[in-house]
């Protein structure tokens, strides 16, 4: 349960009116809740991300999760409860490292380091059995590295990096932006099996209304730092 | 295929290429490893060879020398005491302590003799022959500065001038040495100020620092503070504050007021007698460890007229 | 080169392997610059020398080293991100106060263990012959490490070092502890550096003040020889690489110090050694990196 209260956030500048960002939000989601961030450039979306992932804390306001304070959690336990997937492929996995390491890093979020091997035959047999599931491309190809995939294909796997490890909330920051209609439709049905498995939170910021309409359950819109409407979806 | 060839054949050109002798007939060979390029090292080297020559070992008729110079490098310096012990000279001399120390480590074992050159301290430096117990073969002369002669120097020219002033590099094996004999010379009435420096560049600023302080300036057998000897001398004068070094030659041009050292080629020249022994057949056992005491003085009377210093008899002459 | 001038060459070889696997760590792995080698590499002799003279324990003064490589090179970490200090200055500020540090330990600019027992003594009272024993012990040493350090970065830890190494960015978002890894990962490669300059004390007998100038030039020229001559398909191979290299560069010395006609002196070594690692800058994408390193 994720309770937004009245947060605002600026940035401050020298000898000027701090500017300010965002404005008194409020909102509270619940698990299962697939929420789209939409409005238009500039509007505090991206801002707003930020916070929900516990990068930076709010100028004013609070963010509970579950009853602690998101600003107080150690970056280990923020890291295991928060997943993120950014906009850019490139930068969401490590391109020198293979695929298999790949999914290792991310079955392991937020977990301790520990001196035990990395990869082993469980973990691997587990990963093929997600590509069989998803019918992945991946098949055979665990120990190449990463940087020779394509962008949606490097994305597909960001999804199911985040995937590995339960999570409290998924982030997701324009997902299918930079993806071709066949990587777009894969990638969300990873998505939807998640949504339907996991009892998680999902934000989605994007600028596409028809994958709102197609797989999101609410919308917060945001014009100029303010949250101007919040509808649920009469399914 | 092509990196695996390339591998391979550089490694066999490596390990194949072959120290080129020049005349392999000869029947006395010496290996001379020396740390660095230097004028006091290349001194001592000119007088090892030319000593040589006067005993009647010349280079190129009965005598061949490889010589190497490892360039600041103490890992050069270490494969080239490997080379030398792979061409199993007669004898194996180093100049400066890592270069000798790396001899004395390398012929630990064997039956060739090593003589050390230019190396202040062979007690501290591991070299002295007791302290090794025969493990190596060694000997070699020493150029620890005759400290009290340079401190009666600076009494009997300058009376006066009680607090001397010491400017020497830490990272001078020897300076730290030479700071500690004169302490313990000093007598009621005397003090001695360190001005310890890490690099060239602060030598003006602290010295500038501690002119005030002192009332003479000494500078002990210190190669870098030497190469800047006319800045310092400069700086020094301003403040009417005389200069005495340790450094036969070249100081009196500059303007310092005297100095009491061993000439460096006289060293060199002293080292290539303990070699010439051992060609001879002496047994390394049997020769000592050099301790070269005879020290030149030398003034600059000029200098020392604008300073009011007194002029001590049987001195070297000056301009 | 005779024999001889070959056993030498593969024993300092051997003592510049430490080296070259700790740059590798920093350059390679973890994508931190770091110059502190220069000082640590001198820190591991001096402190191998102060505990074998002062204590008559040269296998301990090994430990100690290696523990003050590690301190030395996770204060370098500790001064890049408390203070924002760029890699490459908080490495030679580390490296600078380290000149200093060192003299103290060995308690002037030299320092000798000569006629001390090292750790070959005990072997060597057996009847083996020195070389015999340095050799040998040094390529147990170097075998043991290789292998440690190749199965360390093959741990859930290790793996999370060359993520940062890779995309710092995305390892913050995987919940890896930059900060913390990094002080690990720059600490390990100096403790390894440090145990190179603690194992050269004990085989070669002395150690000097400036020992240590140019060790991470020559560690980078040993990386780059290694990754032109020979292939970098695995992680394995890239350490492996670094090994062969610094093999390689040490030949290289040794053949300059015996082809004298053809003008190569040690002096021209620098300027080799120079060009090496311009070309490993400069050709990164050309020259075979080891899969699974991350620059």
């Amino acid at each position: 349960m994720l309770r937004v209260q009245g947060i605002s956030f600026s940035y401050p500048s020298l000898g000027q009116e701090p500017r300010e960002i965002l404005k008194n939000v409020s909102f509270s989601a619940m698990p299962h809740e697939i929420i789209s961030i939409m409005g238009p450039n500039g509007a505090g979306k991206t801002t707003l991300l930020k916070l929900l992932n516990g990068r930076i804390s709010p100028t004013q306001g609070t963010i509970f999760l579950e009853e602690c304070s998101l600003v107080d959690l150690p970056s280990r336990e923020k890291a295991k409860m928060i997943a993120y997937v950014g906009q850019d492929p490139m930068k969401g996995t490590f391109p020198e490292l293979s695929i298999e390491e790949n999914l290792v890093i991310g079955m392991n979020r937020g977990e301790k380091l520990t001196l035990r091997p990395a990869l082993t035959e469980k973990k691997r047999s587990e990963f093929q059995a997600l590509f069989d599931q998803f019918s992945l491309p991946f098949l055979g190809r665990l120990k190449e590295p990463v940087g020779i995939l394509s962008g949606g294909q490097r994305q597909i796997l960001s999804l199911l990096m985040a995937s590995l490890a339960p999570c409290k909330i998924l982030i997701l920051d324009e997902p299918t932006a930079a993806l071709d209609s066949a990587a777009t439709t894969k990638a969300l049905e990873i998505l939807a099996y998640l949504c339907r498995h996991r009892s998680m939170i999902v934000f989605m910021v994007t600028h596409d209304h028809r994958l709102a309409d197609q797989i999101s359950s609410r919308v917060l819109m945001l014009q100029e730092g303010c949250l101007v409407r919040d509808q649920k979806k009469k399914i | 295929m092509v990196r695996f060839i390339c591998v391979i054949s550089s490694l066999f050109f490596s390990i194949t290429a072959q120290a080129a002798k020049e005349n392999s007939n000869h029947p006395k060979v010496i290996a001379v490893t020396q740390i660095i390029s230097h004028p006091s090292l290349d001194k001592i080297r000119r007088g090892i060879v030319d000593s040589l020559r006067d005993s009647g070992f010349e280079e190129g008729k009965n005598l061949t020398i490889v010589f190497d110079n490892a360039q600041g490098s103490v890992a050069t310096a270490t494969q080239i005491a490997h080379k030398f012990r792979g061409i199993s000279p007669d004898v194996a001399v180093g100049i400066a302590t890592p270069s000798a120390q790396a001899l004395a480590s390398v012929f630990q074992g064997t039956s060739t003799p090593v003589v050390f050159a230019a190396v202040t301290d062979p007690k501290t430096a591991g070299l002295a022959p007791d302290h090794l117990e025969g493990k190596v073969l060694i000997t070699g002369t020493t150029d620890f500065p005759p400290v009290d002669q340079q401190i009666a120097l600076i009494r009997k020219m300058c009376p006066e001038r009680r607090r001397i002033g010491v400017l020497y590099s830490v990272g001078e094996i020897n300076a730290k040495k030479q700071v500690q004999s004169l302490k313990n010379l000093l007598k009621p009435g005397e003090t001695l100020i360190e001005i310890p420096i890490q690099s060239s560049a602060e030598i003006l600023f602290a010295l500038r620092h501690h002119l005030p302080l002192v009332d003479v300036i000494h500078i002990p057998l210190d190669n870098m503070i030497v190469a800047n000897l006319p800045s310092v001398v400069h700086v020094a004068h301003a403040h009417k504050v005389p200069v005495f070094t340790s450094h036969p030659e070249g100081v009196l041009e500059v303007g310092a007021l005297g100095t009491v050292g061993i000439d460096q080629y006289q060293s060199g020249y002293e080292t290539g007698k303990l070699v010439s022994q051992i060609l001879q057949g002496v047994s390394v056992k049997k020769i000592p460890v050099l301790f070269l005491k005879k020290a030149e003085t030398h003034i600059n009377r000029k200098i020392a007229k604008n300073f009011g210093a007194r002029l001590p008899e049987n001195t070297g002459e000056c301009p | 080169m005779t024999f001889f001038q070959f056993l030498g060459t593969c024993e300092i070889a051997f003592l510049y392997m430490f080296v070259g696997l700790g740059v590798f760590l920093t350059f390679r792995v973890l994508c931190f610059p770091d110059l502190t080698v220069d000082g640590t590499f001198t820190l591991g002799a001096a402190l191998s020398a102060y505990v074998t003279l002062m204590h008559d324990a040269p296998f301990s003064s090994l430990a100690i080293a290696f523990i003050g490589g590690m301190v030395m090179g996770a204060l370098t970490a500790f001064l890049h991100f408390r203070f924002k200090i760029v890699p490459l200055m908080a490495g030679i500020i580390v490296m600078t106060a380290l000149y200093s540090l060192n003299m103290r330990v060995m308690g002037g600019p030299n320092v000798s263990i000569l006629g001390h027992d090292s750790i070959f003594s005990f072997l060597e009272r057996q009847g083996f012959s020195a070389f015999e024993t340095k050799l040998g012990v040094l390529f147990l040493f170097l075998a043991g490490v290789f292998m440690l350090l190749y199965g360390f970065l093959k741990t859930m830890t290790g793996l999370a070092l060359r993520a940062i190494g890779n995309n710092q960015e995305a390892a913050r978002y995987q919940g890896v502890p930059v900060e913390r890894l990094t002080l690990l990962g720059v600490g390990l490669s100096n403790g390894l550096v440090a145990l190179g300059g603690a194992l050269f004390l004990q085989t070669q007998g002395f150690a000097d003040v400036n020992m240590g100038l140019g060790t991470v030039i020559m560690g980078l020229a040993a990386l780059t020889i290694g990754e032109i001559l020979m292939p970098q398909s695995v992680l394995f191979l890239g350490l492996f690489s670094a090994v062969a290299g610094t093999l390689l560069y040490r030949c290289f010395v040794a053949a300059a110090l015996n082809i004298k006609f053809l003008g190569l002196s040690p002096s021209d070594l620098n300027l080799i050694t120079a060009f090496l690692v311009i070309l490993s800058f400069a050709y990164k994408h050309k020259v075979s990196r080891a899969r699974g390193v991350s620059c």
